[in-house]
């Protein structure tokens, strides 16, 4: 199940969980870093994470926020560098969950991140786009680009759009919609790629 | 050219050679539909069947061919092979004459090796300039089409006719495959033509009208590998000296040479095998235009692996809209500016003879998705033909509405792209074709 800080309201993930734990299910737990999100969240989050705990990696809040759960069996890390495994080993040793107190830390981390506007989208590349439409590449140029406040942000990303194939990119898309059905965050992938492409043109124009 | 020897089997096999011929160009025309089955009965094709899309046929076909070389040498290459007898046409109307023998072995078992190499890779589009079948196909359909086709479809032509006028049949010995693998089969066989030692009295017609300058008349020695079994030996000869029987067999005494060249040889058919899909992976990269392929190519890179251009599906295409490589796209490909793929027909998937479309039911191919349809709903004039005409109900249309377009039951066949009156309607190429 996608259960983390994020999906708990956005997708309904709370009501999921409601229903396995009457069922007695034993929960295994997919994307609890939320595609890494939830590991790499906005300057002003991160900056109140480690005012309030400057040892502890901002993933293993994510971590510690579901250990407050019961009814978990395991949870999915995808780790892809040595020191992922490390940090993920300091945290589940002796794993704790947040105190009342670091919950509404947290809470308040949360909300600034959620405050910029970005696709929740975690890569999962389970849309499988037919005609090739680069779907979670472009998401992820487009959060970098709401993300970035350095002076050449335009530049930067007119470059990584263009670095794509043409036949990858978000004006390409055919509005079929094959990929709704398939996206387990639910979200409405041509509306999100026509934003895409639109920031693309204004940036060209600035 | 007058033949004083026995005359009777070599027209007997002239005979059979210009009827295969003949059937082998009517294969590639609409009406030869039913004798294009003919043409998977072509060697490399079969082998190239065998590895892309097995069938017990084409293991059949296989065998059957390397058994006839192995009792009787190369018939195939003098009866069947709709190249060489191309190349017998070629060297009439340039009035070749035959010139010096040269052997070149270790060319074509290194051509051989890289081949094989390949088709183990699954690569069989290594076959594009090397298999007489595909060679042929492509000079046929490029008539055909000449109008679309560019000048670079006519460079095997241009060669050939060169290689003809050089040495004859020098393809036959040196360059093609197909010719190596059953020269092979030949070369160990119990029996095959000899010059008897008795009646032989050197007068050299033999040599003189040998087309794969297999015979060496002062040596009394005919090369069964490389002969093609024209069989102008035995009709030219006077003293009917060429006789069907077992050779003396030749010691086989490796030198240093042989030691050499094989290491060349393995070396380059290893560097094949590590880097070979490579290559052909970049290949299908780099392609000018992603094209829409036809249903049973299941996806952009196998065919452009599998397919080795000899075009007979294009002439088969019911709807007419295969064509072959043109300024636009490198590999054969679907245009639906003229027809649409018709809902009943699978003769692309019938025809190929190199398993580059993979054999389907009809029913597959009716749920074989190879594109989907962009809609412009601001050229749309609402008539609601597109829905009329999608055979798989992809489309729904009330009166006075936008029609309504379910992609999840849509195969990219195209009828809406056909009939739509304002071009309203794109049908965009996928890949991998899916089953839906």
């Amino acid at each position: 199940m996608q259960i983390n800080r994020l999906d708990w309201k956005t997708t309904r993930g709370e009501e999921q969980y409601n229903i396995a734990r009457k069922a007695n299910l034993p929960i295994v737990v997919m994307e609890p870093l939320r595609g890494s999100l939830l590991a790499n969240l906005n300057a002003e989050a991160t900056k109140i994470l480690k005012d309030y705990n400057p040892d502890a990696s901002v993933a293993s809040w994510a971590f510690r926020w579901l250990a407050g759960l019961d009814g978990i069996l395991t949870m999915l890390s995808g780790m892809s560098a040595p020191e992922h495994l490390e940090d993920n080993i300091k945290t589940f040793t002796n794993l704790t969950p947040l105190s009342e107190e670091e919950q509404k830390v947290y809470d308040k981390a949360i909300a600034a991140h959620l405050k910029q506007s970005a696709i929740g989208c975690t890569a999962c590349r389970y849309c499988e786009c037919p005609v090739g439409v680069n779907i979670a590449g472009l998401f992820s140029l487009y959060n970098q680009y709401m993300y970035d406040d350095r002076a050449n942000k335009n530049m930067s990303f007119i470059n990584h759009y263009e670095a794509l194939k043409e036949s990858e990119r978000a004006d390409k898309c055919i509005k079929c919609g094959l990929c709704k059905p398939k996206c387990p965050q639910q979200l409405d992938i041509p509306e999100l790629l026509v934003k895409v492409h639109k920031a693309y043109l204004e940036a060209k124009g600035a | 050219m007058k033949f004083r020897g026995n005359k009777k089997p070599y027209l007997i096999r002239v005979t059979a050679a210009s009827l295969f011929f003949l059937a082998e160009i009517l294969a590639f025309f609409p009406v030869g539909k039913s004798i294009a089955g003919l043409l998977s009965f072509s060697f490399a094709p079969a082998a190239a069947r065998l590895a892309a899309d097995f069938s017990v046929t084409a293991l059949i076909i296989v065998a059957v061919n390397l058994l006839i070389a192995f009792f009787f040498g190369r018939f195939y290459c003098s009866v069947f092979c709709p190249f060489g007898l191309l190349q017998d046409i070629i060297g009439v109307i340039f009035r070749r004459k035959t010139g010096k023998t040269i052997n070149l072995p270790y060319i074509r078992y290194g051509i051989l090796a890289i081949v094989v190499a390949f088709m183990v890779l699954g690569v069989t589009a290594v076959l594009r300039f090397l298999d007489p079948y595909s060679n042929f196909g492509n000079i046929v359909t490029g008539f055909i089409n000449i109008k679309t086709v560019s000048l670079l479809t006519f460079s095997p032509l241009v060669v050939i006719i060169g290689l003809v006028i050089w040495k004859n049949r020098i393809f036959c010995t040196t360059i093609c495959p197909v010719g190596t693998v059953l020269g092979l089969c030949a070369k160990f066989s119990p029996r095959g033509l000899c010059i008897s030692k008795d009646i032989c009295k050197g007068c050299g017609v033999c040599e003189r009208e040998c087309p794969a300058g297999a015979i060496n008349s002062k040596e009394k020695y005919l090369d069964n590998e490389r002969c093609t079994r024209c069989l102008r030996c035995i009709a030219a000869c006077p003293g009917g000296g060429i006789k069907y029987t077992a050779p003396e067999k030749e010691k086989f005494i490796p030198s240093r040479r042989t030691f050499i060249a094989t290491g060349v040889i393995a070396a380059a058919a290893i560097g094949v095998l590590a880097k070979g899909k490579e290559l052909a992976l970049a290949i299908a990269e780099g392609l000018k235009k992603r094209p829409i392929c036809l249903p049973g190519a299941v996806s952009v890179e196998n065919f452009v692996q599998k397919c080795t251009n000899c075009g007979l599906c294009v002439e088969h295409c019911k709807g007419k809209i295969l064509k072959k490589p043109d300024g636009e796209y490198d590999t054969v490909h679907i245009d639906f500016s003229g027809g649409k793929c018709e809902f009943d027909c699978k003769n692309c998937s019938d025809v190929c003879p190199t398993g580059a479309i993979r054999k389907m039911t009809l029913e597959e191919k009716q749920n074989c998705r190879i594109g989907l349809a962009r809609f412009d709903y601001d050229k749309c004039s609402k008539c609601g033909l597109c829905a009329a005409k999608c055979p798989k109900g992809a489309i729904t249309h009330e009166y006075g509405q936008m029609p309504v377009y379910i992609a999840s039951k849509c195969i990219g066949c195209g009828a809406c792209e056909n009939i739509c009156p304002v071009d309203a309607i794109e049908i965009v190429a996928i890949n991998p074709q899916s089953q839906i």
